[in-house]
């Protein structure tokens, strides 16, 4: 630890190196970092975080992992364990929130991102996939996702945008979501 | 932000994690956000919180931490998510992607092609496990240190061990103690693999059949492992820790303790029955240990007077009916509750009675003649057949159309209340059904009958429906002629009860169709919430999970939390009923204080106080018991209340000149008549019942059903008048529907509810 926070020191980012206590084998933390921060965030956006609470866990799941020793045994291994860390971490701060925490659903949702973005995955797979599913995607069908999730839109106001009932916008996103969902199983399904 | 679509639950009751990650993403994909270079952050903050611990380690400070570095989470929540993290790894999760589970086969159907994904695990898990050895045979002593990344104390790695247990029920556990082997290592085909568990043993693991979403959570049982048999002190700290969180939670106040007197007849009602006697107060006077509550208790659940009265109270539950007045009734159903009370008394594990009850009886029963019938199983069954018999006979003159009970009323009635004292498990019907589309008609029924509350759902109702007997037999609606089919309920392989065709005991004796049933009551967790929501609801004088009368967040999955710890513990620990009621009775829940809703309060309380008072006693940080105070009102009889505000009626009169009024009855025509009155229908209802001057059940429902009160409003009042407490969602619907039997005859209505819940006489 000691060592850790002279290699920290002065927001210095001269990583090196640093053999564990307990194994020989080294590990390089700004490569840990450089390397996964990307698919902890991606991970933690895709199960409900939003960009600051995201940035936050991040940041406090590097913490948490860099204060213990740390053996890399394999990039899957390392992916899995930072989620996972990441994961409690939510789970502790929406415990600290009030707020009700089913670790089932929750448990649910990591599952079906390992199977979408891979056990090694930094989501950026997954997020490339997501892009070229939703280019195939009609003119109409892209127009309401992109109100709904882009500008957070009202259905009222996307189907007045398309000249369609609220039904109708709600039937078309669904069927669009279901293409999506459809279209990304067909790319990443790794079962 | 987790899913947008999801504002409207009514439309996706389900939880679809595809689809949430699939929204989450698109607000990333459509407004082209990318991930942040947090690598800045992380070292800022990495240096804060070593700074700080540093600091802390000092000072011995550790409190501060947290403030000192700025950090979302203490040194002990980094450790705890680290520790977790460490042991799921350590267990292979995350390392291999189950596929999805196919919903339509059941949530714990394995499907086959994870033959070879488990084959793999059990032979990694092998070579981890011949790894351990070597190292642990080979390695020197001095040479050998811990895992790394192992918890650090023994704490942790308890939580670590507890928290393992907890997450991830989904997932089939591993067992491996090295994190990098399970990765690494792919050793040969051994023949010695772990045995592939079978659909059975994952459906009978206790929680881990479908209430996922009652599962221990977000709580302080989150911490605790239901699963692992506790000390009772531990469980009884979790009960009070569990309730302060839901308080908290819902920004409630607790009623300050009472005192220990007040305690002492409070317990010795819950226990006994009874108020406690002058010796019995005196020695816990004299006794000045610490551990005097507990013996108290203990000597209370030891006597006879204890398994005198639960013998009632569960042989009531199990009959489905209330036992009143054991010693006068025929002599079958004497030999049930005396059978009751001597298991009590044996400190017998609930589950070993309910085994005994449900699996048939032990010798060859006189079908001809059940009424002549002693052994416990055969009187259960018949009771409960020959009394849904005569219930449908009265009924059916008042209900015109009931279609399934004129074909299998026996059936439908023993399903209801084997699901009853089952816990709710989900069943399904095969009596009369043969199809998915088929079988609303049973489960409106059953629908209807019950509390249904969305995921959360006291029935699971619908249930699946799956395999249904296409030999069933025309049945009649006698009940003997019931009991001559063959077969009764069954487990299938997915884990669900089902009822088949209904028969009598004699030929079902060495069957292994009830006797699967009885097994699954005394291995399942199930049974045993629903006989802590019995003890419960006697103890605190409030339903535990029904969460009527309460908001979504008020009632959430805190209560359901404490109610399948509490049934976990009965389970994994096989405790009596007495253990159950000792930990209620000695939690400090147990000992806030009855709110002081006298008259004076109550006529110048706002409706807003009433509604908190209500709901505080819904959430139990108030609790009801007889004891509280609520008779000052000067008024002598209900006429005299009748007549002054029939008197004042069209005057402007307020809350504060009824209560006036109270206070000097004698003379209520001198009151200033200036004001209209105002007060609430909870006020009327508490004036009509305060002083219960009535003599005969009709007059009460006389004066009920005269007045402007809407019916559930009626209802509510009926069962404080009887019960002291409010209808169930069950009472609720069956009260509807017997309204309607009666052709809306609301004062008849009410007779009869009151006459069953107090006697005829």
């Amino acid at each position: 630890m000691a060592k850790l926070s002279k290699i920290f020191s002065d927001n210095e980012l001269t990583l090196q190196p640093v053999p564990t206590p307990t194994s020989d084998v080294s590990w390089d933390a700004s490569v840990l970092i450089t390397n996964h921060q990307a698919g902890v965030w991606r991970y933690l956006r895709s199960i409900g975080c939003d960009h600051s609470l995201a940035d936050d866990l991040t940041q406090e799941t590097f913490v948490a992992v860099l204060r213990k020793p740390f053996v890399q045994v394999s990039p899957a291994a390392t992916s899995s364990y930072l989620r996972r860390v990441a994961y409690h971490l939510l789970v502790s701060f929406r415990r600290r929130q009030k707020r009700v925490v089913i670790t089932s659903e929750m448990d649910q949702l990591d599952l079906q991102w390992m199977r979408w973005a891979g056990i090694d995955g930094d989501g950026s797979d997954l997020t490339e996939a997501l892009k070229d599913c939703f280019r195939r995607l009609t003119k109409r069908a892209q127009l309401s996702l992109k109100m709904r999730f882009g500008e957070n839109a009202t259905r009222e106001l996307i189907a007045k945008e398309l000249g369609i009932s609220e039904h109708g916008a709600k039937n078309l996103m669904q069927r669009a979501k279901m293409q999506l969902k459809q279209c990304l199983d067909g790319k990443l399904n790794r079962d | 932000m987790i899913d947008r679509d999801r504002d409207s639950s009514k439309e996706q009751p389900t939880f679809e994690p595809a689809e949430i990650i699939l929204s989450n993403l698109l607000n990333d994909v459509v407004c082209d956000h990318i991930p942040p270079d947090l690598t800045k952050r992380i070292v800022t903050q990495f240096n804060r919180v070593t700074v700080a611990e540093s600091a802390s380690s000092t000072t011995n400070n550790p409190a501060t931490l947290q403030e000192r570095s700025g950090s979302l989470f203490s040194l002990s929540d980094y450790d705890e998510a680290v520790a977790f993290a460490e042991s799921e790894i350590a267990r292979g999760y995350g390392l291999i992607v189950p596929p999805p589970v196919d919903n339509a086969k059941g949530s714990y159907q394995l499907a086959d092609k994870q033959l070879s994904v488990w084959i793999q695990r059990g032979k990694i898990l092998v070579a981890a496990l011949a790894a351990c050895v070597l190292a642990v045979l080979f390695i020197p002593p001095g040479l050998q240190t811990k895992p790394t990344g192992a918890p650090q104390n023994k704490d942790i790695a308890d939580s670590q061990m507890d928290q393992a247990t907890r997450i991830d029920q989904t997932v089939p556990p591993q067992v491996s103690s090295q994190p990098n082997s399970i990765a690494e290592t792919i050793a040969a085909p051994d023949s010695n693999e772990r045995p592939f568990p079978n659909e059975r043993q994952i459906a009978n693991a206790p929680d881990n059949r479908v209430d996922n979403a009652t599962k221990p959570q977000n709580s302080p049982i989150m911490v605790a492992s239901p699963t692992k048999r506790m000390l009772d002190k531990d469980i009884i700290g979790i009960i009070d820790d569990q309730l302060k969180h839901l308080w908290k939670r819902v920004g409630v106040t607790p009623q300050p303790s009472i005192k220990s007197e007040l305690w002492l007849e409070r317990s010795a009602l819950a226990i006994v029955g009874r108020l406690p006697t002058a010796a019995e107060k005196e020695a816990f006077r004299v006794n000045k240990s610490e551990t005097r509550n507990v013996e108290y208790v203990d000597k209370l659940i030891a006597s006879q007077e204890f398994s005198k009265r639960w013998s009632e109270l569960v042989s009531g539950h199990y009959l489905g009916k209330r036992v009143v007045g054991v010693r006068s009734q025929p002599g079958p159903q004497l030999s049930f509750v005396n059978w009751i009370e001597d298991s009590l008394s044996n400190k017998v594990f609930v589950g070993d009675i309910e085994r005994e009850m449900i699996s048939g009886p032990s010798s060859t029963p006189v079908v001809e003649s059940p009424s002549l019938r002693t052994d416990p199983a055969a009187f259960w069954l018949a009771d409960i057949l020959e009394r849904s018999e005569v219930d449908h006979r009265e009924s059916s003159e008042h209900l015109s159309k009931k279609p399934l009970e004129q074909k299998n009323v026996g059936s439908v009635a023993a399903a209801r209340q084997t699901m009853r004292i089952g816990g709710n498990a989900p069943m399904v019907c095969s009596q009369c059904h043969d199809g998915e589309t088929r079988n609303d008609d049973f489960n409106n029924y059953l629908a209807s009958t019950q509390t249904v509350r969305g995921q959360d759902s006291f029935w699971k109702v619908p249930a699946s429906l799956s395999g249904m007997s296409l030999d069933r037999r025309v049945l009649g609606v006698r009940a003997l002629k019931v009991m001559k089919s063959s077969e009764y309920f069954f487990e299938d392989a997915e884990g669900r009860l089902k009822l088949a065709v209904a028969g009598p005991p004699t030929q079902i004796i060495g069957n292994t169709t009830r006797s699967t049933l009885a097994d699954w009551f005394r291995s399942s967790v199930e049974p045993r919430r629903a006989m802590v929501e019995l003890v419960w609801n006697e103890v605190f004088k409030q339903p535990l999970f029904p969460i009527f009368g309460l908001t979504e967040e008020e009632g959430n999955n805190d209560r359901a939390d404490l109610r399948n710890f509490l049934a976990s513990q009965m389970q994994t620990g096989e405790r009596d009923l007495g253990a159950l009621i000792r930990w209620m009775v000695l939690s400090s829940a147990f000992r806030v204080d009855g709110q002081k809703m006298d008259s004076p309060w109550y006529l110048k309380a706002t409706a807003e106080q009433i509604a908190e008072a209500q709901k505080q006693t819904r959430l139990f940080a108030s609790l009801v018991t007889s004891e509280s105070p609520t008779l000052d009102s000067k008024w002598t009889s209900m006429n005299q209340v009748a007549t002054w505000v029939k008197a004042n009626r069209s005057y402007e009169l307020n809350n504060q000149a009824l209560a006036q009024g109270a206070i000097s009855p004698t003379s209520p025509n001198s009151l200033p008549k200036t004001s209209k009155p105002n007060y609430s229908e909870d006020q009327v209802r508490f004036l009509v019942s305060v002083s219960k001057p009535y003599r005969k059940v009709s007059e009460i429902a006389d004066r009920l059903a005269a007045s402007q009160m809407s019916w559930p409003m009626l209802l509510e009042h009926a069962y404080l008048v009887s019960d002291s407490r409010f209808p169930t969602q069950n009472e609720r619907d069956e009260s509807e529907k017997l309204l309607k039997a009666v052709e809306q005859d609301r004062a008849k209505t009410l007779v009869m509810i009151i006459n069953a819940r107090l006697g005829s006489n």
